[in-house]
């Protein structure tokens, strides 16, 4: 699995795109010169510029799918591009996104896209549709963990719903994964058990004794 | 990229590249170190390497390009990384010693948790690094630019960011000890966790 990573420069988030290797390529191994064409996949296409389009050309991926994180406008503003030039199918919690049909996807769902397999996991609060994708031992997680911070959120109610989901369904997975946010750079899910300090935020005020008059 | 091989000891650690076991169960750590260091040196462009955990001493990684590489709970005394071009670089709960990083070239990179002292950070780009929970003591940063780098609950004593640009680079809930930013812009910075 190729991965990778470009910082859009007007909205400073992160665009994913995660191709397949060449079937011939051992771990460690040099790039080939000519590799065989393989499938990929974009996450969070938050800009389409020259960048993105040239690591999608060079390395003759075919692009099967484009995953969304959540439909903040900054995440998606490359998508009507992108849609132009490529055939893909767009997984999204919400049925439209500015105006493109997605296949709906929810928690739990398995998606098989080309040779890739990513399981959704639902952590709402940033947002509603807010999703992070998990493929093999890496979390896409979108605006809902990032280095050290936690996705704002708008009442206490989502930053209640959206902790209780991060608890549940991130923080408890075994293991360490890596983290590949949509802002600010990458972490370890270690780290952020450890070292989160929105996480350390809300449970110092959720432990805060509280006076009602 | 990424791909791990979990240790053939069947404990979940990932196992090091072209080895099927960790660094714990490795029979030969230093052996693995040394075949590692060899790896790298053989190549300009490292992708995919896989060794955590392992023990580098004087070790020079000067001028090799660093994609996808894991160096999770790896330890560097003494070594030097002048001109080095990293990306998605991970060196969680890492410890360097005595290491100077000049002239190079890092963006993506993870040294959360890492114990970092008496290293020298010059002259490089050092854009969008993650140091959340790291503890670095005597590290010095100059003339380098750390935009979107994130400090977030780290542990800064006897530092100093001389004339670095720190462009929306977090500070939040770092404890800070005789710690400088001279020359440094620190109104760029980001201190407190706006709610």
């Amino acid at each position: 699995m190729k991965i990778f990573f470009h910082c859009c420069p007007i909205s400073l988030m992160n665009c994913y795109i995660v191709g397949s290797e060449c079937p011939d390529q051992e771990p460690g191994a040099e790039p080939l010169q000519n590799p065989a064409p393989g499938d990929a996949v974009i996450i969070d296409p938050g800009c389409m510029n020259e960048t993105i389009l040239r690591f999608i050309e060079d390395n003759d991926f075919n692009l099967r799918g484009v995953l969304l994180t959540h439909d903040h406008i900054n995440h998606i503003r490359g998508l009507q591009t992108l849609k132009r030039i490529y055939n893909a199918d767009i997984y999204a919690m919400n049925q439209l996104v500015l105006d493109q049909k997605t296949v709906v996807i929810q928690d739990m769902d398995i998606l098989y896209i080309g040779p890739f397999r990513f399981e959704v996991i639902s952590i709402p609060g940033h947002s509603p549709d807010s999703a992070v994708f998990k493929i093999d031992r890496l979390l896409f997680t979108g605006d809902v963990l990032s280095a050290g911070l936690v996705g704002k959120t708008t009442s206490t109610y989502g930053a209640t719903i959206q902790m209780t989901a991060l608890r549940n369904k991130i923080l408890s997975l075994p293991g360490d994964f890596t983290i590949l946010p949509g802002h600010g750079p990458p972490s370890s899910l270690e780290a952020e058990r450890r070292f989160n300090a929105g996480i350390q935020l809300y449970e110092e005020k959720r432990n805060k004794p509280r006076v009602v008059p | 990229m990424f791909t791990i091989i979990p240790c053939a000891a069947g404990c979940g650690r990932a196992a090091i590249t072209g080895s099927q076991l960790c660094a714990i169960h490795a029979v030969n750590p230093a052996t693995e170190v040394s075949r590692i260091v060899e790896w790298i040196q053989n190549r300009k462009t490292v992708t995919d390497l896989n060794a955590p955990g392992l023990h580098f001493e004087q070790v020079n990684f000067s001028n090799h390009q660093f994609y996808g590489c894991n160096f999770k709970g790896a330890s560097f005394s003494s070594c030097t990384f002048t001109g080095v071009f990293m990306r998605m670089v991970f060196f969680d709960l890492a410890d360097f010693v005595d290491c100077t990083f000049t002239n190079s070239d890092l963006n993506f990179l993870s040294f959360a948790g890492s114990r970092i002292r008496n290293t020298a950070f010059q002259m490089s780009e050092m854009t969008t690094i993650n140091y959340g929970g790291a503890l670095m003591l005597d590290c010095a940063f100059t003339n380098s630019n750390l935009y979107n780098s994130r400090f977030i609950d780290t542990d800064i004593h006897c530092s100093h960011f001389i004339d670095c640009n720190i462009t929306r680079v977090s500070f939040i809930k770092s404890r800070q000890v005789e710690v400088s930013f001279e020359q440094s812009n620190t109104g760029e910075a980001i201190f407190t966790l706006v709610e």
